[in-house]
């Protein structure tokens, strides 16, 4: 018999309610043991009212008697329509640490055969093993849990009510007719099927390459996808007391960095999560870059530039209030590589002069959006605006229609499709130079089980099922 | 009452799975009896005349290399051999026989009677016995006589409960006419076993002398005919192979079977059992493709002494009067006469879950199953399963491990994996596509993957393992020999860049086994379409390269262009980059920065084979292969006429020196005493690209190492050639180029210096000064 599993499934801490969730066969004998006044007919999927009671058969003392731990709404669902497609139990009741972890005690202790503790994610796998979900389904359930924008949210829901999916089973689908198609040809020499796959303009090469266009489309959105989940990595960078920390404090609204005037305050990167505008980004404040013998300093001028190197985008803070110097030309140098495209200029210190010309940044950094402000005061709410503006500007992001077009933001998903889109483009190549056709079928057939491991399914008879089902073959 | 020789294995059923396991059984040393209804179902072939096939003929190589009978069997017997898929790679090729029906099973009888160990007896069993433990231990016939044995293997085919149906006509029957074994399969399914009904077909028989054979397309068996059985590899078969016919269904039969569906018997509900999907009736690839306009089918015959011809690809279940009329819509068959009619029989089979891997029952121990009766379809199937059943019996009553092939191990391993495993819903055939590592299972390396482990059971023979040994031997020393033997990649580096296999900065010592392995660095994109109607413009467009892993750019913004028929002549210091230059043409390298195009296509974009149809190369070191004069020059051009080779050879001055040779155009140049000047086997070089006719040529240092007689001839030959094409002159002696159109001085920095000689001279620069010292 299976395991019943049970866990406190919301977050630690006080709060007004919390859920002590459980799944298994044992789901409803707990219920009637744990819940008292449980009536005798309960109707699936219906809230009742009840009293949590502490279970008497784990204690010692076989006659000291349950104790009432808490009143809780408890609702029973019965298998196949649940979360997990199993028998559930959901108890909802006062948010508090101790409430909860009583509760889950006398479920654990209320000696049902093979109840135990629910492992992470648990509920979930269990939901993907009975068929209720698919594996990329699943695994958005933890991007949602995670999702720190409305723009993660959207693709990660999208993701599981199972649009990615959808694309995925249809471009399977298509892969499916090729091989079929493959396999009559290659096991049906007598047949009636002329095959055109030799050559590089054979209808089979044709089909191949839709399909691949699909895997590709899909792989196209990878890099906002990684950016939707992840968030834009926007690297803060400028030389010491140009105003960087002012500036992201700016952007997150809050003090959260130390901003003094002595130059090489923040001495390491600081990351800092936020969500302007719906976009996720990930902030990161940077160390001021200057030779420095400072040793502490210096470990803080690496990880500058290693910050950079892995920016999406990075906003270059100058001091407006003097001329460019040694020190900022040595900071243009750390960025000069990197598109102008990802990067904006923001001349700090605007209250204090106007040594900079937006023309001598441009002369160094050619077609670069430079904004000029003075990060203190309302201005330097202002200045996060417009800072939050071109981001969204830069990365387009405010185009995606997240209700509409499919976005892979999972790193396997990824991963999975490069291996498809390699293994086609190597059958395509293999039938363009004419190799036999059970070697380039191999490469589809590769790619085939590589989109199926997107959603968790394995290649069992579907090709031979295709076979029969779309070509009249046999003696 | 226990009667009869104590046996140690008992085979009920004769077919191909019981012929294997009483051979293998008897062979290992078993006291073996093999029990039929009927001795003319030993080894009957009831449904298509052939063996072999996709998958199939890869099983009977198989259960041959193991030392079983099947391949032997139709050696002795087959009227017609092919080797199908040819087209294809080696692992899918797969042979396929069409077999003198009779004689197959008379080889076979005459085998059976013959093996020692071995009784072939009549009697219809009824039933098994079981032991105290469960344990099989004999078999009881229909007269009521039991026989003990220690095993028991089932192998009834579609004679279990056999049940033939001609549209609304049902009897109970074996195939082809035989009685059925009614009772066994009662007793069976009383033991518990999983029993399931299963369904197949097969066409009418028609005499051969009725049949129109003008109306049909002939099919003929292969030229060179490849026996099944390894033992007969060397063998030389001289037969008089008999044909099969080609034929195709119309609109008219189409129309007669869809007015009669519903007295199908399959339509009709009357059969249950499940019928395979790769072998429909014609009824149902009529219904169910309705857009299809015809099927094909194949007429066969079935031996050498009958007249009987076997319509293959449609088998039905509809009434005789139905048959009648729909055959005689086929080209061919108009006037057919009909022997016997299509029926469709049912019979009882095993559900395979309920097997091991080594075929034995889970439920009753010493049981072992094979065949059709374990849900399979088709001789070969059978003969697999029977020759391992027969195996894992004696290994059991050995106390020695059974015989399970892996899947990547063979075919038979995929078959047996898949039934006991996955079970199935339908008959089972075996196809090329079940098998997950198919490119390693191929036919043709059957032995080498079982011949061992067939000696290891026991059933290999000392011939057959010594000939398995002298092939391995054979085998394993060439591919040594590949391995270590080490070639100077110069001798034939120039043919492979001709082929545009070899990067030419391949190490030059190197073994053949690493230069097979070489990948080739430059492929054609993704989108690149062919070359066609080259007019011959050429143009560099600020092109720079440098070799891969080096940082020193040979070729510096170059920028060139070249009007289609032109003639450019290119000098400078060796290291200079002119033949780097020109190898970017045919795409030998790819530019590292800027492009090349011809006709304003850049090349990149085009397909290599299609680039390098169109261009020409004379190189220093001229490589001819051992062989003809001829093949040497038909290389430029394989499907040449020997009129176009001649005159490409007069064009190249080469037609006289060649008539003076002593067998002429076939004289064989790789033959000891004759040799060939410099300039001989250069003019066989122009012959060849005379013949190929590209519009772009690459003369490569071409006369440098000749006389100065020769040299002339050549130089003769060249400049016709490089009449009306664009021509590139990669040349040390400035003499023999001082009428070229353009001369290009190539230096370390680019192109320093173009015009013609005369321009070139006046301006006292580089070319100027290289003049003198040539001179």
């Amino acid at each position: 018999m299976s395991d019943t599993i049970a866990a406190i499934s919301t977050a630690p801490g006080e709060a007004g309610i919390g859920i002590v969730r459980v799944s298994g066969p044992g789901s409803e004998d707990i219920m009637r043991k744990v819940m008292a006044n449980c009536p005798a007919e309960i109707e699936p999927r219906h809230m009742y009212l009840g009293s949590a009671i502490s279970s008497s058969a784990g204690m010692a003392d076989a006659n000291a008697k349950a104790e009432p731990i808490d009143k809780a709404l408890f609702v029973y669902m019965k298998s196949p329509a649940s979360y997990t497609g199993e028998d559930m139990l959901e108890i909802q009741a006062h948010g508090g640490t101790a409430s909860l972890k009583s509760i889950l005690r006398a479920v654990l202790e209320s000696g049902i055969a093979n109840i135990r503790m629910a492992e992470p994610g648990e509920f979930t796998k269990l939901a993907f093993l009975n068929g209720k979900m698919d594996l990329s389904q699943a695994e958005a359930v933890i991007d949602i849990i995670k999702a720190k924008s409305d723009l993660s949210l959207g693709i990660a829901e999208a993701q599981h009510s199972g649009r990615l999916s959808d694309k995925v089973r249809e471009i399977r689908e298509a892969l499916l007719d090729i091989l079929a198609e493959m396999a009559v040809d290659i096991d049906y020499p007598d047949e009636d099927y002329e095959i055109d796959s030799e050559g590089a303009n054979s209808e089979l090469v044709g089909k191949l390459r839709w399909v691949m266009a699909d895997v590709d489309e899909l792989l196209d959105t990878a890099s906002i996808g990684r950016i939707a989940r992840d968030g834009v990595r926007v690297v803060i960078a400028g030389k010491p007391n140009a105003g960087k920390s002012s500036l992201m404090n700016a952007l997150l609204g809050e003090g959260r960095v130390i901003v003094t005037d002595v130059p090489g305050t923040t001495r390491d990167t600081v990351e800092e999560s936020a969500s302007l505008g719906g976009v996720p980004i990930v902030l990161v404040d940077t160390a001021g870059i200057r030779e420095t013998g400072d040793k502490v300093e210096k470990i803080g001028v690496e990880r500058t530039t290693q910050a950079i190197a892995g920016a999406d985008m990075v906003l270059l803070v100058l001091d407006g209030s003097r001329e460019l110097d040694d020190e900022d030309s040595k900071v243009l140098e750390y960025v000069e590589h990197m598109s102008t495209d990802h990067m904006l200029v923001v001349i700090n210190k605007e209250d204090l002069g106007n040594s900079i010309s937006e023309e001598t940044v441009r002369e160094k950094l050619p077609g670069v959006r430079v904004i000029r402000t003075s990060l203190v005061g309302s201005a330097a709410t202002d200045a996060a605006i417009k800072v939050s503006e071109t981001i969204g500007e830069i990365f387009e992001l405010g185009s995606i229609n997240t209700s509409e077009m499919n976005i892979v933001t999972n790193e396997r998903h990824v991963q999975m499709l490069r291996n498809a889109e390699m293994n086609l483009d190597e059958a395509i190549s293999m039938l363009q130079n004419g190799e036999p056709m059970e070697v380039a079928e191999l490469s589809a057939h590769y790619a085939y089980d590589s989109l199926g491991k997107i959603i968790g399914e394995d290649v069992g008879d579907e090709i031979l099922n295709t076979v029969f089902s779309k070509f009249c073959l046999g003696k | 009452m226990m009667k009869n020789k104590d046996f140690e294995i008992i085979v009920i059923g004769a077919g191909h799975a019981g012929c294997e396991a009483g051979l293998a059984a008897a062979r290992l040393g078993a006291r073996t009896a093999v029990f039929c209804t009927d001795l003319e179902s030993v080894a009957m072939m009831p449904c298509n005349p052939s063996i072999g096939g996709t998958g199939k003929g890869h099983l009977v190589r198989e259960v041959d290399a193991l030392g079983g009978e099947m391949g032997v069997n139709i050696d002795k017997t087959f009227i017609q051999s092919k080797m199908l898929n040819t087209s294809k790679g080696p692992a899918v090729h797969s042979l396929r026989a069409q077999a003198d029906k009779h004689r197959y099973h008379e080889e076979m009888l005459k085998t059976l009677e013959n093996q020692e160990n071995l009784d072939l007896i009549e009697a219809e069993i009824v039933d098994v016995c079981l032991g105290g433990k469960g344990e099989v231990c004999g078999v009881v016939s229909s007269n009521g006589e039991t026989y003990e044995a220690k095993a028991v293997i089932v192998c009834t085919g579609t004679f279990l409960a056999g049940r033939i149906f001609i549209g609304d006509e049902v009897y109970e029957s074996g195939p082809d006419g035989l009685s059925p074994a009614t009772r066994l399969g009662e007793n069976l399914r009383a033991k518990g076993l999983p029993m399931r009904r299963f369904k197949t077909g097969t066409p009418a028989r028609m005499t051969a002398e009725s049949l129109n054979y003008e109306a049909m397309q002939e099919q003929k068996g292969d030229e060179r005919i490849v026996p099944f059985s390894f033992l007969n590899e060397d063998k030389e078969y001289d037969i008089d192979q008999i044909s099969c016919w080609l034929s195709y269904t119309n609109e008219e039969t189409h129309g007669i079977i869809m007015d009669n569906i519903e007295r199908s018997a399959m339509y009709s509900g009357n059969i249950v059992g499940v019928g395979p999907r790769y072998c429909p009736s014609i009824e149902d690839k009529v219904s169910r493709f309705r857009d299809r306009a015809r099927h094909q089918l194949f007429v066969e015959p079935e031996g050498l002494d009958t007249n009987l011809m076997y319509i293959q690809g449609m088998s039905s279940s509809l009434p005789r009067d139905v048959q009648e009329k729909f055959y005689s819509t086929i080209p061919g068959l108009e006037n057919a006469e009909i022997v016997k009619h299509a029926y469709a029989i049912e019979y009882d089979c095993i559900d395979p879950l309920s097997l091991k891997p080594s075929l034995e029952n889970k439920a009753i121990e010493n049981l072992f199953c094979a065949g059709q009766f374990n849900g399979s379809s088709g001789y070969e199937e059978a003969a697999s399963q029977g020759l391992i059943a027969g195996i894992n019996a004696v290994c059991k009553l050995k106390g020695k491990e059974p015989l399970v092939l892996r899947r990547d191990q063979a075919y038979i391993g995929v078959l047996i994996d898949d039934l006991v495993t996955k079970g199935t819903n339908e008959p089972y055939r075996i196809m090329t596509s079940r098998a997950e590592y198919r490119l390693l299972l191929r036919q043709d390396n059957a032995d080498r993957r079982l011949t061992e482990i067939g000696r290891e059971y026991g059933l290999v023979t000392d011939e057959r393992y010594e000939r398995y040994l002298k092939k391995k031997d054979k085998v394993d020393a060439e591919v040594e020999r590949l391995r270590n033997k080490r070639v100077d990649i110069s001798t034939f580096r120039k043919f492979l860049a001709d082929c545009g296999e070899l990067q030419a900065d391949t190490a030059s010592n190197q073994t053949f086994a690493e230069i097979l392995a070489i990948e080739p660095d430059i492929k054609d994109s993704e989108t690149a379409v062919p070359l066609e109607n080259v007019r011959g413009d050429i143009k560099f467009d600020d092109v720079s390269f440098k070799y891969k892993d080096t940082a020193h750019r040979v070729l510096r913004h170059i920028n060139l262009d070249v009007k289609a028929g032109s003639y450019v002549a290119l000098v400078g210091s060796s290291g200079g980059g002119k033949t780097t230059l020109c190898s970017l043409i045919p795409r030998f390298y790819d530019v590292t920065k800027g492009s090349i195009s011809i006709d304003g296509r850049d090349i990149r974009e085009v397909t290599l084979s299609s680039l390098r149809q169109n261009i020409g190369i004379v190189q220093q070191d001229v490589y001819l292969f051992a062989g003809t004069v001829y093949e040497n020059i038909s290389y430029g051009k394989p499907d040449a006429s020997r009129e176009e080779i001649i005159e490409a050879a007069k064009l190249a001055n080469a037609h006289d020196f060649i008539m003076e040779l002593p067998n002429g155009y076939d004289t064989d140049i790789g033959q000891r005493g004759i040799k060939l000047s410099g300039g001989q086997k250069q003019r066989l070089s122009i012959a060849r690209v005379f013949l190929k006719n590209p519009p772009i040529l690459i003369f490569d240092e071409a006369t440098s190492a000749l006389d100065n007689e020769s040299e002339n001839i050549v130089k003769e030959s060249l400049e016709r050639l490089a009449h009306n094409r664009t021509t590139f002159v990669i040349a040390h002696r400035l003499s023999t180029i001082r009428n070229a159109e353009r001369i290009l001085v190539l230096t370390e920095k680019g192109i320093e210096e173009s015009g013609t000689h005369d321009e070139l001279m006046a301006k006292q620069g580089i070319y100027s000064q290289l003049y003198k010292w040539t001179k």
